[in-house]
C-alpha cells in the first residue's frame, strides 16, 4: 500500500482530534478510521498504463471551445488591460518570447507596504519615462537641420523632472549643441544627413528619463490592506534591485523571465499558476492534476519549451509521429539522411502501422501459447 | 492470426544500384496503353509493375488484384539530377568539404572533438542534431574568411560557394553540374560524412545526386477508366512521361552531339519535371500543371496536410463493423443503452464462436438468415473459409445450420446486451466514445438516453452519430469495463459528474419535490411502475408528498445537507427551517426538507447528490437512480406539464413605470456626463484620455440602469411562472436573460466598446454625428417582450454578429491547440511505480499528480473525503 | 546594492543537493539511469545559488498544490 499523503495526513489528524473533541472515540475506532483511509486512498490511486497525458491534454482542451477570445479584458486594476481566455492559453503553451501583455505585480516590504506615499515613490522609480512621453512634440528641423523638442510643463511637473535633468541625459546621448528656449530644447548635431538626423531624433525620442525601461504604467492599488503596485510591462531583475520592493512575492505573467531570474522550478510554479488563473476567471473547471502535468513536460528539459512543431512535438523521438504532425515530408527526408531508426513505442507510430499502442490495456506485453486444435 | 510484430524502421536513401536491383522492369518509353487498350512492355504502366484490373494477374509475383502490392520499377537518367528535397542539404555539403582533397573542413582536433561529442550525442537525439548544426556551422566557417580561406587538410584556397533556389550551385562564378556535385560527393570518406551527419551505410552523400529514378508502382498510381471508356491517368503517371520524353530527348541529342547549349537547357528541363515530380509546391519553381490547368498532386502533396497519406490515412483510418445515423432521444432506455435500429443490427455482426453451449441457438441463428432479424450473416469454417448465408434459399440454410459445429464460427446479427461504442465528433475527450450495450428497436434512428447528452455535446436537431462494434472477446471485456457509459459518470476533467439531468428533468424534479406537490395513491403506483420501481408501499397511505416519492430511489442509508439552487442566500440562513424549499436535508435516505434541482444531479455542475451517489455507492446505484428518476419525473411532467409563453416575462404596469424610471434616470445621468465632457468638466481617470474616462463612466451609468431594471424585474417574476422555475433550478437559461426579455436589454457592444462604427462618426444614419448619447450608441432600452425599434434591433444584431465570429475563430484555433497539446503529451503514461514517463523512459513526475490520485475518482481534487469516514463511523455506535 | 536570493522567493521550492550514494539509491529505486532524471541547467539561478555543479542531482521540496509535500529530482546539466 502506499503512504498517505502529507496533505491527507494533516487532514486526518485535524479531524479525528475534532470528532475526539465532540465524542470520546476508541482506539479502534481510530484504527479503523485510519484503516479506511488508507484503503480509500490506495482506491482512488491511478491505474499503472493510464494515459494520464491524454486525459490532461484534453481536460485543457477540449474546455477551448467555451472560452471567450476577445484578447483585452479588465482584471482586478481596471486601467492595465491583460490578455485572457483562449489566447493567453495559446500563448503560455507556445511559450512566446514575451507575452503580449507582460504585467508584474510588485509587493512591498515591511515600512513600504502600508505607506501609501512611500509605495507610490517606488511606483514611480519603476514606471519608465522617455522624452517621448514627456514631449509635447519632438520635430526635426530640416531647413536647419535641428531637433526641437518641446516639452509639457504639466508633464513635467507631474513626474517631478527638470528640464535641467533633461538635457543632461540628452548630454549622454550624443554630446551636442543644445540651445534651451522656454519648454524648447534646441539640438543641433552639426552637419549630417537627413538619415542621419531621422536616427537622432528616433534616439532622443526614446531617451530614458528615468524609471524602468519598457514600463508604461505603474499603478498602485491597496489589497488586503498593503499597497500592491501593478506594472504595464514587466522587468523583473530592475524591479528586484529596487529598495522597498519584497523580492520573495513580487512576480510577473512572464513565464520566461521567471525562468531567468528564479529558475526551472519558479517557472514550472508559474505555468500551473497562470494557466490555472486564466481558466479560473473564465469560470472553467479543470483539475490541477492535468495542468501540473503539463507544466512538468515543459520544464522537463530544463528550460520552459513550446508545445508544439518548434518545441516538444519537434523533439519527438519518433520519425513517424512527427511526420504525422506537421511537416511531414522534410521529417522523413532528414530521417533518411541521418539512417534514423523510428523504435516505434509511442503512440501514433503504433496507430499508423496498426499495431496495438503501447498504453493502457497496450502496456500489457502478454502472450498465451493456444494449444493446437487437431 | 500471425504474432509478427514490427520492433523498429530503419530510414534511409536509396542507392542507384538499390533502385535498380528492386526494379522490376526499366522504363523507356512514355506510353501507356497500345491501341487496343493492352499495356505496353516496359511502359509507365508495365504489366510487370502489378495489377489494377480485377480478374488479372501480377506478371511478376503471380497474386490477384488486391492481393499483389506493386513493384516497382525504374528510369535510366540520361544525366544526374539534384533530388530537390536535398537540395538544401547538398549545399550544406558542399560548403563543409573542400574541393580538392574533399576532407571535411575542420582541422584534425575539432573533427576529433565533435566526433566524440556526436558519439555521446547519440542517445539523446535532439543533442546529435544540435551538434550537427554546430559542425555544419563550424565547418563553412573557413569559406567566409577573407584571409586564411584555405583547406586545414590540403592547403588549398577555399572558392565561395552559393546556392540559387530551388537546385542551381554556383562556385565562385562557375556553375556546378550535378555530375560535377556527384563526383564530388563520391569522394566524401565515411568518417567524414558522418560528421556532416549522413549514415553512409544507408545514406551516401552522393545518392542525393539521382542518377537513377525509381517509378512507382502502378497499385500506387491506379488509372481510372471513365463512363466514356477512355483512360484517365494519374497525376503521377503523367509527371513520369514528362519525365521519360524529356529524358528520352537528352539522351538522343547528347548520342548524337548535339551543342552543349541545347543538352544543358534539356538538362535543366529534366531537373524541373523530376523537381516536380517529388514536391510541386516548391517555391521558385513553377508548379507542373495538367491540359486542363489543373495542378498536378505529386509524392509530396500526397503525403502532406490534413488530407494527406499520414493525417489521412494512417493516424485516421476508415473501419468496417460502424454505422452512422441520425440520434433521437428516449428517456425508456438505459443510460448505458443505445437504441440500434433494427436495420442496422441487420448490417452490423458479431463473430460468435461455436460450442456445445452455444451450437443448437447459433444454428436456429443460422437457419433464420439474414434477412430475419436476430439471425446471422456469414459463417466462417474450421479452415477459414467464409461462407454467405443465403437469404432466400432454406434448403441450404438448413443444410449449414446441420454442418454448423465446434470449432466453426458464426457471424451473428448485433442483439440486445452486445457491447458497442458509439461517438459523436468532435471527439475532444475521452468521453467522446462511450461503451453503451444495444437495445434493437424499430425504425432509422440511433436513440440515446438524455442524460448522456453533455459528454457527447449532443442534441437532436439532426446530429448523427458513430457506433462501432468490437469484434474479439477481449475488446468487447475491455469496452464494457473501462468505456461503459456509467463508469464514466464523473469526468477526469474536474472530478464533477458529466452524465447528469438535463433541463426538464431539473425543473421537473424541482416540480415533484417542491412543498405542496401531492399524489394518491393510485398515482404513485402509476409512476413507480413507469419508473421501473419495484418496491413495496404502504398500502394505507392514500396521500403521498413528492419528497416522500423522491426518497423511494435513495438508498436508505444516504446523509447529505445543502443549500440547493433556488436559495435565496439569505444573510442568515435559517438552514432546515428555510421557508423556500432551499434547503435540503435528506437523512436516512429520506428527504425531509428542501427541494430537488440542479444542485442535486445537474450535469456538468457541482452535483451534491448524484456525485456523492456515485462516489460512495458505487456506479451501478448512480446509473439506477438515472435511470429510475429521469422515467419518474417524466411521468411527472406528463400530469403536471411545463410550459412556457409569454406571460411568463410579462409585468404589470407598476414594474413597467419603475423600470421606465430608473431607464429614464440612466439616461439622463449620460446626457449630464456628456455635457460635462463638452464643457470641459470631465476630469480624467489617472492614465487615461479624456474620451476613454467618458466611455467608461456612462458604461458604468448604463449598466447599472439595467440591473435595477432587471432588479425590479425579478421582484415580480415569481416561482409561479415556468420560465423563472427553469432559470432558477438551474435546468436552462438564467435570470439575466428572462429580465432581457421582460425589462431590458441594456447596452449592446462590439469588441467590449459601445457601437460606434458604421458610418462617418456615427453608428446608424438615425443620428447626428459625433452623438454620444446612449440610444446613438446601441443603449437598447427596450424589452424583447416589448419589442425592438428598428435602430435598436440593428443593433442588437451588431452585437449578435460578433458572437458569431468569434465562436467561427475559437474554435478553429481550440481545434489546433488541442492539435498541439495531444500530439505533445499523448505518449506520456503512468508506469507501475506510479511515475508518469514518456515513451522514450524519461521521468515527468515521480508520482503522478505529486499524490498519484487518479482526477476521476477524487472527491472535487481531494484524494479522500474524510469526513464521510469519519461521520461513518461515528454512526456506527 | 540589493543582492537578490532566488531561493527566498515563494515561487521557487527548496533545492537539495543530493549525495552520490543517494543518487544511487534513487536510480535503483525506480530503476533508471541518470539520463533519464528531469534536468535542470547549471545556469539556473537557484542552482547558482546552492552552489551545485554539472552532474550533480538535486532533490526538489515542492510544498503546497494536492498533495501537501513532494518530492522530485533534476540532474544538473551544463
Ligand atoms: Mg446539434
Ligand atoms: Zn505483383
Ligand atoms: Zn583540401
Ligand atoms: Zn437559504
Amino acid at each position: 500500500m502506499e503512504p498517505l499523503p502529507l496533505s491527507v495526513r494533516e487532514e486526518l489528524t485535524e479531524k479525528l482530534l475534532a470528532a475526539n473533541e465532540k465524542r470520546n472515540l476508541t482506539i479502534s475506532q481510530i484504527d479503523a478510521i485510519i484503516q479506511d483511509v488508507l484503503e480509500e486512498y490506495n482506491r482512488v490511486l491511478v491505474d499503472p498504463g493510464e494515459p494520464v497525458g491524454t486525459v490532461a491534454a484534453q481536460s485543457i482542451g477540449e474546455p477551448g471551445t467555451q472560452m471567450t477570445l476577445s484578447t483585452f479584458h479588465y482584471a482586478g486594476v481596471a486601467e492595465i488591460n491583460v490578455t485572457l481566455g483562449l489566447p493567453r492559453i495559446i500563448e503560455i503553451v507556445d511559450m512566446r518570447r514575451k507575452p503580449s501583455t507582460p504585467v508584474m505585480t510588485v509587493f512591498l516590504e515591511e515600512g513600504y507596504k502600508t505607506d501609501r506615499e512611500k509605495a507610490l515613490r517606488v511606483a514611480r522609480l519603476i514606471e519608465g519615462t522617455t522624452v517621448e512621453n514627456i514631449a509635447r512634440s519632438v520635430v526635426m528641423d530640416v531647413i536647419n537641420m535641428n531637433l526641437v523638442v518641446t516639452l509639457d510643463e504639466y508633464k513635467l511637473d507631474d513626474q517631478k523632472i527638470s528640464i535641467d535633468d533633461i538635457i543632461k541625459k540628452l548630454k549622454k546621448v550624443k554630446n551636442v549643441e543644445m540651445t534651451q528656449d522656454g519648454f524648447s530644447i534646441i539640438l543641433n548635431p552639426g552637419d549630417v544627413s537627413l538619415m542621419k538626423l531621422r536616427k537622432f531624433a528616433m534616439r532622443v525620442r526614446n531617451t530614458q528619463l528615468k524609471g524602468i525601461k519598457k514600463i508604461k504604467r505603474a499603478l498602485i492599488r491597496k489589497e488586503d490592506g498593503e499597497y500592491v503596485i501593478y506594472t504595464e510591462g514587466s522587468k523583473l531583475t530592475d524591479v528586484f534591485k529596487l529598495e522597498g520592493v519584497d523580492t520573495t512575492r513580487t512576480t510577473t505573467n512572464d513565464v520566461r523571465e521567471i525562468h531567468k531570474v528564479l529558475g526551472i522550478e519558479a517557472a514550472r510554479n508559474a505555468i500551473i499558476k497562470e494557466i490555472k488563473e486564466t481558466l479560473d476567471e473564465q469560470g472553467l473547471d479543470v483539475e490541477v492534476r492535468h495542468i501540473m502535468l503539463l507544466a512538468d513536460l515543459m520544464t522537463v528539459d530544463g528550460e520552459p519549451k513550446p508545445i508544439g512543431r518548434h518545441g516538444i512535438s519537434g523533439e519527438k523521438s519518433s520519425i513517424l509521429a512527427r511526420a504525422a504532425f506537421e511537416v511531414t515530408t522534410r521529417h522523413l527526408l532528414e530521417a533518411g539522411k541521418q539512417g534514423m531508426v523510428d523504435s516505434l513505442n509511442g503512440v501514433t507510430e503504433n496507430v499508423i502501422i496498426g499495431q496495438p499502442i503501447p498504453v493502457g490495456t497496450g502496456t500489457v506485453e502478454l502472450v498465451m501459447k493456444s494449444r493446437e486444435v487437431t | 492470426m500471425s504474432l509478427k510484430v514490427i520492433k523498429e524502421i530503419k530510414f534511409g536513401i536509396l542507392s542507384p544500384d538499390a533502385i535498380r536491383k528492386m526494379s522490376v522492369v526499366k522504363i523507356v518509353t512514355a506510353d501507356t496503353y497500345d491501341d487496343e487498350g493492352y499495356p505496353i512492355e516496359k511502359g509507365l504502366v508495365d504489366p510487370r509493375l502489378g495489377v489494377i484490373d480485377p480478374g488479372l494477374k501480377c506478371r511478376t509475383c503471380g497474386m490477384r488484384f488486391g492481393e499483389c502490392p506493386g513493384h516497382f520499377g525504374h528510369i535510366e537518367l540520361a544525366r544526374p539530377v539534384i533530388h530537390m528535397g536535398y537540395a538544401k542539404e547538398i549545399y550544406k555539403v558542399l560548403k563543409g568539404v573542400c574541393h580538392n582533397c574533399y576532407r571535411v573542413l575542420l582541422d584534425n582536433d575539432e573533427i576529433k572533438k565533435y566526433s566524440k561529442r556526436l558519439k555521446e550525442a547519440k542517445v539523446r537525439d535532439v543533442e546529435k542534431q544540435k551538434v550537427l548544426k554546430i559542425i555544419a556551422k563550424q565547418s563553412a566557417r573557413r569559406r567566409r574568411y577573407t584571409k586564411n580561406n584555405i583547406c586545414p587538410h590540403c592547403g588549398a584556397e577555399l572558392p565561395r560557394i552559393r546556392f540559387e533556389k530551388p537546385t542551381t550551385y554556383m562556385e565562385n562564378t562557375e556553375k556546378l553540374s550535378p555530375s560535377d556535385i556527384r563526383a564530388r560527393l563520391e569522394k566524401i570518406s565515411n568518417e567524414d560524412a558522418e560528421l556532416l551527419g549522413f549514415d553512409p551505410e544507408v545514406a551516401r552523400p552522393e545518392w542525393l545526386i539521382l542518377t537513377a529514378l525509381p517509378v512507382a508502382p502502378v497499385t500506387v498510381r491506379p488509372s481510372i477508366t471513365l463512363e466514356s471508356g477512355a483512360r484517365s491517368e494519374d497525376d503521377m503517371t503523367h509527371k513520369l512521361v514528362d519525365i521519360i520524353r524529356i529524358n528520352q530527348r537528352l539522351r538522343e541529342n547528347i548520342d548524337a552531339g548535339a551543342p552543349q547549349l541545347i543538352v544543358e537547357d534539356l538538362w535543366e528541363l529534366l531537373q524541373y519535371h523530376v523537381t516536380t515530380y517529388f514536391d510541386n509546391e516548391v517555391s521558385g519553381v513553377p508548379p507542373a500543371r495538367h491540359r486542363s490547368g489543373r495542378v498536378l498532386k505529386t509524392l509530396a502533396q500526397r503525403l502532406k496536410g490534413k488530407e494527406g497519406r499520414f493525417r489521412n490515412n494512417l493516424s485516421g483510418k476508415r473501419v468496417d463493423f460502424s454505422a452512422r445515423t441520425v440520434i433521437s432521444p428516449d428517456p425508456n432506455v438505459s443510460i448505458n443503452e443505445v437504441g440500434v435500429p433494427t436495420p442496422v443490427a441487420m448490417e452490423l455482426t458479431i463473430p460468435e464462436r461455436v460450442t456445445y453451449k452455444t451450437r443448437d441457438e447459433l444454428r436456429n441463428l443460422v437457419l433464420r438468415g439474414p434477412s430475419q432479424h436476430p439471425g446471422a450473416n456469414y459463417i466462417i469454417r474450421p479452415d477459414g473459409r467464409r461462407k454467405r448465408i443465403p437469404a432466400n434459399d432454406e434448403e441450404l440454410r438448413k443444410t449449414l445450420a446441420e454442418e454448423l459445429d465446434v470449432g466453426y464460427v458464426v457471424e451473428r446479427h448485433l442483439r440486445n446486451g452486445d457491447v458497442v461504442l458509439f461517438n459523436r465528433q468532435p471527439s475532444l475527450h475521452r468521453l467522446s466514445i462511450m461503451a453503451h450495450e444495444v437495445r434493437v428497436m424499430p425504425y432509422r434512428t440511433f436513440r440515446l438516453n438524455l442524460c448522456v447528452c453533455p459528454p457527447y455535446n449532443a442534441d437532436f436537431d439532426g446530429d448523427e452519430m458513430n457506433l462501432h462494434v468490437p469484434q474479439t472477446e477481449e475488446a468487447q471485456a475491455e469496452a464494457l469495463i473501462l468505456m461503459r457509459v456509467q463508469e464514466q459518470i464523473i469526468s477526469p476533467r474536474y472530478g464533477e459528474p458529466v452524465i447528469g439531468g438535463v433541463q426538464d428533468y431539473v425543473s421537473g424534479a424541482y416540480i415533484l419535490t417542491r412543498d405542496g406537490t401531492e399524489f394518491t395513491k393510485r398515482e404513485v403506483e402509476e409512476m413507480l411502475c413507469m419508473a421501473g420501481l419495484d418496491v413495496d408501499i404502504p398500502q394505507d397511505k392514500n396521500l403521498w408528498t413528492g419528497k416522500e416519492i423522491f426518497s423511494l430511489l435513495l438508498p436508505p442509508d444516504l446523509n447529505v445537507e445543502y443549500k440547493n439552487k433556488i436559495c435565496r442566500r439569505c444573510t442568515t440562513c435559517r438552514e432546515k427551517d428555510c421557508p423556500y424549499d432551499g434547503y435540503v436535508v435528506i437523512k436516512d435516505g429520506k428527504l425531509l426538507k428542501g427541494a430537488i434541482d440542479g444542485m442535486a444531479y445537474k450535469a456538468r455542475s457541482e452535483c451534491k447528490l448524484l456525485d456523492k451517489l456515485v462516489k460512495d455507492y458505487g456506479t451501478d446505484t448512480g446509473r439506477k437512480f438515472l435511470d429510475s428518476i429521469t422515467r419518474l419525473i417524466l411521468w411527472v411532467l406528463g400530469m403536471k406539464g411545463i410550459t412556457v409563453d409569454m406571460n411568463d416575462v410579462e409585468l404589470d404596469q407598476d414594474a413597467k413605470d419603475r423600470i421606465e424610471e430608473v431607464l429614464l434616470d440612466g439616461e439622463n445621468k449620460v446626457d449630464r456626463l456628456i455635457d460635462a465632457y463638452h464643457n470641459g468638466e470631465l476630469e480624467p481617470l489617472p492614465g487615461q484620455s479624456l474620451e476613454e474616462t467618458l466611455e467608461k463612466k456612462i458604461m458604468q451609468v448604463l449598466a447599472a440602469a439595467r440591473d435595477r431594471a432587471g432588479q425590479i424585474a425579478e421582484e415580480y417574476l415569481g416561482m409561479e411562472r415556468f420560465s423563472v422555475i427553469m432559470a432558477k433550478t438551474g435546468a436552462k437559461g438564467n435570470m439575466l436573460d428572462l429580465t432581457q426579455m421582460a425589462a431590458c436589454l441594456g447596452q449592446m457592444s462590439v469588441r467590449g466598446e459601445r457601437l460606434h462604427r458604421g458610418y462617418n462618426n456615427r453608428s446608424l444614419s438615425h443620428f447626428k454625428e459625433n452623438e454620444l448619447s446612449a440610444r446613438a450608441r446601441g443603449f437598447v432600452r427596450s424589452s424583447y417582450n416589448k419589442g425592438l425599434s428598428p435602430t435598436e434591433f440593428f443593433f442588437h444584431s451588431m452585437g449578435g454578429r460578433e458572437g458569431l465570429v468569434d465562436t467561427a475563430v475559437r474554435t478553429a484555433q481550440s481545434g489546433y491547440m488541442q492539435r498541439r497539446l495531444m500530439n505533445a503529451m499523448q505518449d506520456l503514461k503512468v508506469e507501475y511505480d506510479r511515475t508518469v514517463r514518456d515513451n522514450t523512459g524519461l521521468v515527468i513526475q515521480f508520482m503522478y499528480g505529486e499524490d498519484g490520485v487518479d482526477p476521476a475518482r477524487s472527491d472535487y481534487g481531494k484524494a479522500v473525503d474524510i469526513d464521510w469516514i469519519i461521520h461513518k463511523h461515528m454512526e456506527a455506535v | 546594492m540589493k543582492k537578490i536570493d532566488p531561493t527566498h522567493h515563494e515561487l521557487v521550492p527548496e533545492h537539495v543537493v543530493l549525495e552520490e550514494e543517494e543518487v544511487e539509491d534513487l536510480l535503483q529505486i525506480y530503476n533508471i539511469t541518470r539520463d533519464k532524471l528531469p534536468l535542470i541547467k547549471a545556469a539556473d539561478p537557484v542552482v547558482k545559488a546552492i552552489g551545485a555543479r554539472p552532474g550533480q542531482v538535486v532533490k526538489i521540496i515542492r510544498r503546497g498544490s494536492p498533495a501537501g509535500e513532494a518530492v522530485t529530482y533534476r540532474l544538473i546539466i551544463k
